[in-house]
């Protein structure tokens, strides 16, 4: 991606968060990124409407990125998991541009998130397969659908938390242990498991 | 006020359970409520989530925008919020009806999926608002109307589930639930349809069981 569209959306997070949603315009982001506007409208020839889906985008690709390196040098899958939703959690919750608007505008956020949701779920649903694959886990098939519902309740749970408090490793290794690894608990081998 | 009453479904009116304000009382105010929630209903299956407005729903209900403020102060969100919480508050009688009459948890767990799924499918708002704005259903079951849904419906597991197994348990159990159907009802996986017997089994024997057993092996 090239330098100044990086600039751009850096520009765009920060009137975001000055202005809001509703409030920003291509002349706020064009003067914040010292841009013109003709620059931003060969970018974004659809408009702030364009700008906005793209930046969020770009922060949601960010965002996965940093998560798989965090977690990439944990071995053992269930500790890669556990990890993998506090840090998620964490970065969330400390994502000052979206909580803001979370908080202020929510219906004009939720449904780009919403759009940028499914492909989250299908990233981290190639993760979870390639994971479940390459440990031998289980069946090319089998760890398709496997991983589509792991993927689903890691979002799940790490977006809406309900009674669990994500800041502690002891609920987060509950919840995975139980909810989110259940297709994969048989073939994973843990001796506390009883059937 | 006889076409009113006639009109009255068979669950009070809740309001969300997180404010702290259950109602519960047969009482005027609350056939007003009951009357502008079902406005609602029919204004979203007809037009659906965005484009209901607060005056659909006056006209709608035949009271006037002061009179639906003066009930539903937050407007339009509160109103589908109390929506939403008395839906749900009516499956729960269906669901707990249902569990009564059976011997085993596993089967339990199917027949709360299964009355869960056919609720939601046959709800003419919901059914609306997927077909011609599905972004609208997920933008608005996530975050934090989700996990009130999820705080909510997690404390009826001792109620559903509780002959089976103990409290913590029974609520971890029903939330999980809640998440699985939640989850695959605004973004179907089309290999699967939960409404049919085999593939429901499937489901729960490959995701909900084996998590399960871990769960209740460590009480």
């Amino acid at each position: 991606m090239d330098e100044k569209k990086i600039k751009i959306f850096q520009a765009t997070l920060d009137v975001l968060y000055e202005k809001g949603l509703a409030k920003l315009t291509f002349e706020d982001v064009a003067k914040k990124a010292k841009v013109s506007r003709q620059t931003l409208y060969k970018y974004f020839p659809y408009g702030k409407d364009q700008l906005l889906a793209e930046v969020v985008s770009f922060e949601a690709f960010n965002w996965l990125k940093d998560l798989a390196e965090h977690i990439d040098l944990i071995e053992d899958f269930e500790s890669k998991t556990v990890e993998a939703v506090m840090y998620a959690h964490r970065s969330l919750k400390e994502h000052k541009v979206l909580n803001k608007i979370l908080s202020s505008e929510p219906e004009k956020i939720m449904p780009l998130l919403a759009q940028e949701g499914i492909r989250v779920v299908t990233f981290v649903e190639l993760y979870v397969v390639n994971q479940l694959l390459a440990r031998g886990l289980l069946t090319r098939v089998k760890a398709e659908l496997a991983a589509e519902y792991i993927a689903r309740m890691l979002i799940s749970i790490v977006t809406s938390p309900g009674s669990w408090d994500l800041s502690d490793p002891a609920q987060v290794r509950t919840v995975v242990r139980g909810e989110i690894l259940s297709p994969v608990l048989m073939e994973y081998k843990d001796t506390k498991n009883v059937l | 006020m006889s076409t009113i009453v006639t009109k009255v479904p068979k669950a009070w009116v809740v309001e969300n359970p997180a404010d702290g304000d259950v109602i519960l009382n047969y009482s005027g105010g609350d056939l007003r409520k009951l009357q502008i929630i079902n406005a609602t209903k029919e204004c979203l299956g007809r037009f659906g989530l965005t484009k209901t407005s607060v005056d659909d729903i006056a006209k709608e209900s035949g009271l006037s925008r002061a009179t639906i403020y003066r009930y539903f102060p937050g407007g339009k969100d509160q109103i589908l919020r109390s929506l939403l919480f008395t839906e749900v508050i009516n499956l729960k009688k269906d669901i707990a009806q249902a569990v009564s009459e059976v011997d085993d948890l596993t089967t339990a767990i199917l027949v709360v999926m299964k009355l869960s799924f056919s609720a939601l499918k046959h709800n003419r708002a919901l059914s609306f608002i997927l077909t011609h704005e599905p972004e609208a259903i997920v933008s608005y079951l996530s975050f934090e109307n989700a996990e009130r849904l999820y705080l909510e419906v997690g404390s009826w597991g001792e109620d559903i589930f509780g002959k089976f197994t103990t409290g913590d348990s029974a609520r971890r159990l029903m939330e999980w639930l809640a998440r699985v159907i939640l989850s695959y009802f605004v973004a179907p996986n089309d290999s699967f349809d939960f409404l049919k017997e085999d593939d429901l089994c499937q489901i729960v024997e490959s995701f909900i069981l084996p998590g399960l057993n871990f769960i209740l092996a460590r009480g």
